[in-house]
């Protein structure tokens, strides 16, 4: 309450003070801005400027004219949009899986006791440090014709003869999916270990039960870490090459693959930069998606259970 | 609905060589309110986890209302639980939270939103059921699960020290609060604290907890006043445990070594005329003293070497502001108020 | 000690020395122990029959780095060597000097081989190889065979990847080596050999995209019948697979010398060409590697033992059936006849 006295009167100086401390905070601010400021121009210029080039090399011939060409070839070759097909179908399967095994994976990690969790952890890692090309290898001599997996199946009887388990679209995924399903279960492991005990035993303490418990808190309080497991699979799949190229057998063609086709076939780099934009545009568009949905998420799980 | 009882009986949980419970037994009335008082370690929150069937006991019985639930998964056995950190789902409004236990029991969408609001009604926030849960302050959360707890109305209430992460006045303010829900409603509820005033404000009885063990259980004015042992004596409140050595006189007379007293710092006073004419008498010189507003604390060292603390009432306390350390004192208490305890154990 | 110290200056010295001595070319290779070998058997003993102080550069993607230097306008080399058909390429985009024909002597090279900018001097084969345990002694013998999946059931294997395997389609369908290009040259050559891949695609299990994985398609036993280069084709048998391979009917590929557009030797650079692609010195290099040589006397020096003759792609053994890939023909078509392809392996 400010009376008439208060009005007339110069500023009183408790106003002078929080200005003063809005000044100081700005200054702050500024201060620490300034100190990032050559870290982010070294960044924006090591991110951007190959992407710029990338850009500019899709709309130029070999001999370095400006051209439109690459990009009328590119969007009217059927190959191309099979390839975006193809890209699309890999990583979405990959995620579909990463998600069917890495959620019940993540769940019994976080339910197990620390100690042995931690342990469990160190095996779902292990793989982050080989190689991919030794791990892909890996499946490589696994998943072959005289491979074990098919020496075990025609062994036990299971199958009469050898199935095709690699060179394929199936040995593609069964690659992608295990270099994949560590990146997956990190996040949403890291989001399940944070929920609330007590928010799981106040569910089952109303009456729910364990898949109860499951569909109404566990996943809706994970999917912060779901949702950020899903973009990295997915983005992240969106470019992969080794994987497709040694475990495809040629049979699967993703753009990356056609990128290294278009390069190493004719050394076109105008077309294989075309195809390196196009690439890009889906990241962003599977990352706007994403981040919609997380809104949109956000938005409907406060007013519904 | 009726209220029921509860009975344990001889409930054993181990963790290695630590005994959580050792062979409780307890027997709770239909209604009651009743309170598991302890420090922590005591064992007090795993006799409510094993209430609520997170804990599986290694041997004992656990009946609710008559039925064994022992074996009974916790969802199945109809209890509500307020917990210490509200345990509310934060990805749900206020409402949601609240609907969540009748939406499990497949009430209806609009009777769900009736009984949810009545609830919150209750517990004063039905102007907040469209909130988030991060919107709403410790209190209000702590009310919002007060009101989940309710709203289905459970057989049993088991509340693990939910006002302990609040400050002070809104902690007291509520203990009234929830003790009046609890008589409106009238459901057996366990209660477990370590706020020995926070007990003794709002429970039927107490039940004092250590080392896996009830030590003593009885009604609040009871418990306070006439403890069965040093420890509950010391942990219902300030309380001055006096032994044969110990230089006073009761009657008159000196203490035998074998009787061990309690009595309670606000029962000892500076001036013998409160206390009627035989009563006890002791002697020492002031060691500290500390003024808290409604009262004042003397600490006073007896000759065997023991202190003892009085706590004056400010009104009372003429004297005490021109009293300085090494000043002797004498402070008297009343024959009734000298209560026999069993010699301390070895602590 | 001494030498590490004295090293810097004595490089300046040669530097300084070197115009007022010799010439000095730069030559740029693609390294490794290709390069080396190169170098022992090629431009070392020319540079040294010519004078000339040779630098030498090394360049894993020679286009790219051509391209750099000329559209740079800052050349620095004097010859590279490149693969035939990113030669082509480089001269169809005015990258390369065209080739000096009183220096270098085109028109001794077989008919098929000849480059008016790029002069090729060694040659690898794209074979028909195939598992022994699978076909024994009776494998396929030709391309005909290779396609007939009824007496030759098997596992094929091939490079997904037109180049040599359009070639190989007519080759099965009975067009005649030196008659491939004609055909192809017509539209519907192409259109032939795409059938005729297609007609084999059921059979083809793997499309492999790098020779290391063609070999262990061949020695793995993975794929009965491979169409591989033959160096790869030999290192699966060296390596203990049950594989074998054939020149028959071989597309023979090769690598070759140019001068960038703007060299500042251009005129020495040819001299150097003509003399690292003599009979004799081709003949030299199958000490180092196993690569034909394109120019034909360097079969006749006799420095090439008999035994080694059965593992080079252009020994005289082989002439008739095998065909010299166009690069001028695949600069042109090529992009074309990869889409054909790649929709063909969609379908």
């Amino acid at each position: 309450m400010t009376g008439p006295a208060a009005m007339t009167a110069p500023a009183p100086p408790a106003d002078d003070g929080r200005a003063g401390l809005r000044r100081d905070a700005q200054r702050e601010r500024a201060f620490f801005l300034s100190l990032s400021l050559p870290a982010l121009v070294l960044v924006g210029l090591c991110a951007m400027l190959p992407i710029l080039w990338i850009l500019r090399q899709s709309v130029l011939t070999l001999r370095g004219e400006f051209t439109l060409a690459n990009w009328e070839k590119l969007l009217s070759s059927s190959l191309t949009w099979k390839s975006v097909w193809t890209t699309v179908e890999l990583s979405g399967a990959t995620l579909v899986l990463c998600m069917a095994l890495g959620i019940p994976l993540a769940l019994a990690l976080a339910s197990a006791p620390q100690k042995l969790a931690n342990r469990l952890l160190i095996l779902v890692m292990l793989p982050l440090w080989t190689s991919i090309l030794v791990r892909t290898y890996g499946w490589l001599v696994l998943l072959r014709r005289d491979g074990l997996v098919n020496q075990a199946l025609t062994g036990t009887g299971i199958a009469s003869e050898p199935l095709a388990l690699v060179y394929n679209f199936t040995g593609t995924l069964i690659g992608m999916v295990h270099f994949m399903l560590p990146l997956f279960v990190l996040p949403v492991y890291a989001a399940m270990r944070d929920i609330d005990g007590n928010a799981i035993r106040a569910a089952a303490s109303m009456g729910a039960s364990l898949p109860r418990t499951l569909a109404t808190v566990v996943l809706p309080l994970a999917a912060g870490g779901i949702r950020s497991g899903a973009m990295i699979v997915f983005i992240y799949t969106l470019g992969f090459f080794i994987t497709p190229a040694v475990l495809g057998g040629g049979q699967v063609s993703p753009v990356a693959i056609r990128i290294e086709k278009v390069m190493s076939t004719f050394q076109d780099w105008g077309q294989a930069s075309a195809l390196g934009v196009l690439l890009l545009i889906l990241v962003a568009m599977a990352a706007a998606m994403l981040a919609a949905a997380r809104r949109l998420a956000g938005r409907k799980g406060r007013t519904h259970a | 609905m009726t209220p029921i009882p509860i009975t344990l009986d001889a409930l054993r949980k181990t963790y290695g060589d630590y005994v959580a419970l050792d062979d409780v037994s307890l027997a709770i009335r239909p209604g009651e309110f009743l309170t598991l008082l302890g420090p922590s370690g005591s064992g007090k929150t795993t006799l409510l986890m094993a209430l609520a069937g997170f804990v599986r006991p290694e041997a004992g019985r656990i009946l609710i209302g008559g039925r064994d639930v022992t074996r009974l998964a916790p969802n199945r056995r109809d209890i509500g639980i307020v917990f210490q950190n509200y345990a509310l789902f934060p990805h749900m409004d206020v409402l949601a939270n609240v609907e969540y236990p009748l939406r499990l029991r497949k009430v209806s969408r609009r009777q769900a939103r009736e009984r949810a609001m009545a609830a919150l009604a209750r517990v004063k926030l039905d102007a907040f059921a469209g909130r988030d849960i991060s919107q709403l302050s410790g209190g209000q959360r702590q009310r919002v699960a007060l009101a989940r707890a309710i709203v289905f109305e459970p057989r049993i209430m088991l509340m693990d020290e939910p006002l302990s992460a609040l400050d002070k006045n809104l902690r007291e303010h509520m203990q009234l609060e929830i003790r009046r829900l609890h008589d409106d409603l009238g459901i057996t509820t366990i209660y477990v604290t370590h706020d020995q005033r926070e007990a003794l404000t709002m429970s039927d009885r107490i039940a004092v907890m250590k080392d896996g063990c009830i030590r003593q259980i009885d009604a609040p004015q009871d418990i306070y006043s006439r403890p069965g042992s040093g420890f509950v004596a010391e942990f219902m409140g300030e309380a001055n445990i006096l032994a044969g050595g110990d230089c006073a006189t009761l009657d008159g007379t000196a203490l035998s070594s074998a009787a061990t007293l309690m009595i309670r710092a606000e029962n000892l006073h500076l001036d013998a005329r409160t206390c009627g004419t035989d009563g006890l008498r002791l002697e020492g010189r002031l060691a500290g003293k500390a003024y808290r507003g409604e009262n004042w604390l003397l600490q006073v060292a007896l000759a065997s070497g023991k202190e003892v603390m009085l706590s004056i009432p400010a009104a009372a306390a003429a004297g005490c502001e021109t009293l300085a350390p090494g000043d002797p004192v004498a402070a008297f208490a009343a024959r009734r108020h000298a209560h026999p305890i069993p010699a301390p154990e070895a602590a | 000690m001494n030498l590490f110290r004295s090293l810097p200056s004595a490089a300046l010295a040669m530097a300084m020395a070197a115009p007022l001595q010799a010439q000095t070319l730069t030559i740029t290779t693609s390294g490794g122990d290709y390069g080396a070998a190169l170098r022992e058997a090629l431009w070392a003993p020319a540079s040294d029959a010519l004078g000339y102080q040779i630098r030498e550069d090394t360049q894993s993607d020679s286009l790219a780095a051509l391209r750099m230097q000329v559209m740079s306008g800052a050349v620095s080399t004097d010859v590279i060597q490149m693969g035939s058909l990113e030669a082509a390429q480089a001269a169809a985009i005015d990258l390369l000097e065209p080739l000096d024909p009183g220096i270098v002597d085109i028109d001794g090279l077989p008919e098929g081989a000849r480059n008016a900018y790029c002069h090729p001097f060694d040659s690898y084969g794209t074979v028909m190889a195939w598992n022994t345990e699978t076909y024994g002694d009776a494998p396929p013998r030709n391309w005909a065979e290779f396609w007939d999946t009824e007496t030759f059931p098997g596992r094929r294997a091939l490079r997904a990847n037109a180049q040599d395997l359009l070639e190989i389609a007519l080759l099965s369908d009975g067009v005649a080596p030196d008659e491939v290009y004609d055909v192809l040259a017509t539209g519907e050559g192409l259109e032939r050999a795409i059938a005729r891949l297609e007609e084999l695609k059921p059979a083809v299990a793997v499309w492999w995209s790098s020779g290391a994985q063609s070999t262990q398609l061949l020695k793995d036993g993975e794929a009965d019948l491979v169409v591989t280069w033959n160096g790869r084709a030999a290192n699966a048998a060296a390596d203990g697979g049950a594989a074998d391979y054939s020149f028959a009917g071989s597309v023979i590929g090769t690598d070759c010398l140019a001068v960038p557009a703007g060299a500042p030797h251009a005129a020495e650079a040819m001299k150097l060409i003509a003399a690292m692609t003599t009979a004799e010195r081709e003949a030299r290099l199958t000490d180092h590697i196993l690569y034909g040589p394109v120019n034909p006397a360097a079969y006749a020096t006799g420095l090439i033992p008999e035994e080694r003759l059965a593992l080079l792609a252009t020994a005289p053994a082989n002439a008739g059936t095998s065909v010299f890939s166009d690069p001028a023909w695949w600069v042109e078509h090529g992009q074309e006849a990869q889409i054909a392809f790649d929709e063909m392996m969609n379908r």
